[in-house]
């Protein structure tokens, strides 16, 4: 009885986490209600004042009920728990002013769209996006915001203790870089690394967009937009053409240079803030994206030459080369229409584009993807393995890699990060099988299932709200196991297994 | 000769009627356009929508994004004195001037990167813009209100509780 108590206890302590990490996000939702005030939208005035109540309502029931055994020290599968059981509960409350606007056809669809936000994938249902309230579009920019830097790192920031529980729910969260002793320093070094970029990116995004064109406030606005959509590698735009919607090269510049450093580790930006840029050339990261990224820009180049796609080096560089980047970065903002992939890109170009949103960005950073350092580890495995069969028998050769300090490559490392990886593969398998189950061609298919595998956000044009209810489910699965890399989710599925198994 | 005029009005008048209408340019769409760049590309067309977002000026010239359907709009390049004549851009509350463009369509245009736009030669207002604001529906405010209420009741029962626990 004893330990069906503990065993009790426990549970009610991840919920407690859970509406703590709720909370927060209820707090977050004032910044668009404060918006729609501003702005005059008394509809949305209203549903974000439901919206945030019920928010609010659940956090605290939930704190509630967990309160008593809040001081018991989570272990690694509960802190992992937390963090997928936020992110699933977290999407359904953050869905309810998507589903209160009459902006989305269905719940589902509106649950869609926010896991395409807090997962910074960028692929969307909205109806009469050119028409969106003020106030909506800053709750999903704020998302993705959130989303990137993480949910649980926010309600991290906001603990006081550096608790060993705190730790084990960081890292649940697909983040385990310590750029700081302790989980909550960690994680407000990471925001406030956000913010400063934050600061300096609206500023620039907005300067751009009166560059482009746009009226001063819009400008302001979009500015802010864009920069948290770009630096969390979002993807989402306030308009229906998303970036192409701008007409403007330095608007797509600036956003490129956002999104590429917002795809880098924070424990690199940490080192370079703290005044150690060497570090930018010589981590793993770096130089695997860039190895990476030319070889599949090359590919697509030579695929849409071949095709004659582009009409000259200009528009090949802010179509080709861009979107390249933006899949890479795992982004999603697009500069040509969805169809045109399919229509016009060939199949060498959609081959290299699909590569690379697989590739990712950089790991503990708002990027998906494989990840730069697990992509860096494997070749540095192979190149070992390859140099152990052509050295004398005798000879013992250490390798080693350079990520922040020098490091051993260890058996645990490429184990690690041959089974993320293999993780990530089996996923995209299986978008790719719903996308065809739903009768879109391989090609297609295996676009979007790389999109919502590597959380990038660029479409072909299959995610729509026609989409069978299978496939949205399944895209709103995919993104969620890949934001966290798996092993979260999976511990809160076997833990849920393991509970009905014992009844 | 009478005969001769009556027999022109009766027979001739509506095949030339009914040429002048078929000879009129059929506007096509964002989604037709996208779908069938290749086929559209270089050749005029014309196409019809609302304008949305803001005017984007380049000069002489501007940027007009025109939307058809739903997230589905086209950037169209046209005269600053074109887009000078559009007054209402839609936007949350408000639906944009409804217009026809007649124009040159690339499917990637050379001189602007590469994008897929239609060069505009004449700009018509169909329909002047509107507000259109989104009613709050009926039972928004009792939920936000009840919701609101029970929000703030459990929220003080929750953070007592928790500073109870606190103390010991």
């Amino acid at each position: 009885m004893a330990v069906k108590n503990k065993s009790y206890g426990r549970v009610l302590a991840v919920l407690y986490y859970i509406g703590i990490v709720l909370a927060v996000l209820a707090a977050a939702e004032c910044i668009p209600l404060a918006t729609s005030v501003l702005a005059g939208e008394t509809k949305f005035i209203w549903v974000f004042t439901a919206s945030l109540s019920l928010q609010l309502l659940a956090a605290a029931v939930l704190v509630l009920l967990g309160a008593r055994f809040r001081a018991l020290r989570l272990d690694s599968g509960e802190g992992m728990a937390v963090a997928s059981g936020a992110w699933l509960l977290g999407m359904l409350l953050c869905a309810l002013p998507y589903a209160f606007s009459g902006n989305y056809l269905s719940y589902l669809d509106a649950c869609f769209d926010v896991m395409s936000g807090l997962t910074t994938t960028g692929i969307g249902m909205v109806q009469d996006l050119d028409h969106l309230s003020v106030g909506l579009n800053m709750w999903r920019f704020l998302l993705t915001y959130i989303g990137g830097q993480g949910m649980v790192v926010l309600a991290l920031v906001f603990l006081t203790k550096n608790t060993d529980s705190a730790y084990k729910m960081y890292v649940g969260e697909a983040k385990d870089e310590r750029l700081m002793p302790g989980a909550v320093n960690t994680a407000r070094a990471i925001w406030r690394i956000s913010l400063l970029y934050l600061a300096v990116g609206w500023a620039v995004m907005a300067a751009a967009g009166v560059y482009a064109g746009l009226p001063l406030g819009t400008a302001v606005l979009h500015g802010v937009w864009i920069f948290m959509s770009g630096w969390s590698t979002g993807g989402f735009a306030p308009m229906s053409q998303n970036i192409l919607y701008y007409h403007s090269f330095v608007y797509e510049l600036a956003t490129l240079v956002f999104f590429t450093i917002g795809s880098f580790n924070f424990a690199l930006h940490y080192a370079v803030l703290r005044g150690d840029r060497r570090e930018l050339r010589r981590n793993i990261e770096t130089v695997s994206f860039t190895i990476t990224l030319s070889c599949l820009s090359l590919l697509a180049a030579f695929g849409l030459m071949k095709n004659g796609v582009y009409p000259n080096l200009a528009a090949l560089f802010r179509k080709g080369f861009y979107q390249m980047i933006s899949g890479h970065t795992t982004t999603g903002f697009m500069s040509v229409y969805a169809r045109q992939f399919y229509h016009e890109w060939g199949d060498v170009a959609l081959f290299a584009i699909t590569i690379a949103m697989l590739f990712g960005g950089s790991a503990c950073s708002t990027a998906g993807g494989f990840k730069g350092l697990r992509i860096g580890i494997i070749f540095k495995a192979i190149g070992a393995e390859i140099r152990k069969y052509t050295l004398p028998e005798n000879r013992v050769v250490q390798t080693r890699i350079h990520h922040v300090r020098d490091l051993p490559l260890t058996q645990e490392m490429v184990h690690s990060a041959f089974v993320i990886v293999t993780l990530y593969l089996i996923t995209f398998a299986v978008g790719t099988a719903a996308g065809l189950g739903a009768g879109y061609s391989l090609a297609e298919s295996a676009f979007e299932s790389a999109s919502a595998t590597g959380n990038v956000g660029l479409t072909i044009g299959v995610t729509s709200p026609a989409n069978p209810a299978f496939l949205k489910i399944t895209y709103i699965l995919i993104m969620w196991l890949a934001r966290l890399e798996f092993l979260s989710v999976l511990t809160l599925g076997a833990k849920l297994v393991r509970k009905v198994v014992k009844r | 000769m009478k005969l001769r005029l009556s027999f022109l009005l009766v027979f001739l008048l509506p095949v030339l009627l009914a040429a002048s209408v078929l000879a009129a340019p059929v506007p096509v769409t964002s989604a037709e356009l996208i779908e069938k760049a290749a086929d559209f590309d270089g050749k005029e067309v014309t196409l019809e929508g609302e304008a949305v977002g803001s005017i984007l000026p380049r000069g002489e010239y501007a940027w007009v994004n025109i939307t058809d359907q739903n997230n589905s709009a086209i950037g169209i390049f046209m005269k600053a004195s074109d887009a000078a004549r559009i007054k209402t851009l839609g936007r949350y509350g408000l639906t944009g001037d409804r217009v026809r463009v007649t124009g040159t369509f690339y499917r990637a245009c050379a001189a602007h990167g590469g994008d897929l736009d239609v060069h505009a030669a004449s700009v018509t207002l169909v329909e002047a813009g509107h507000a259109s604001v989104p009613a709050v529906p009926a039972w928004l405010p009792p939920l936000a209100v009840v919701s609101a209420v029970l929000a703030a009741g459990f929220c003080t029962i929750a953070v007592l509780r928790v500073r109870r626990y606190n103390a010991f």
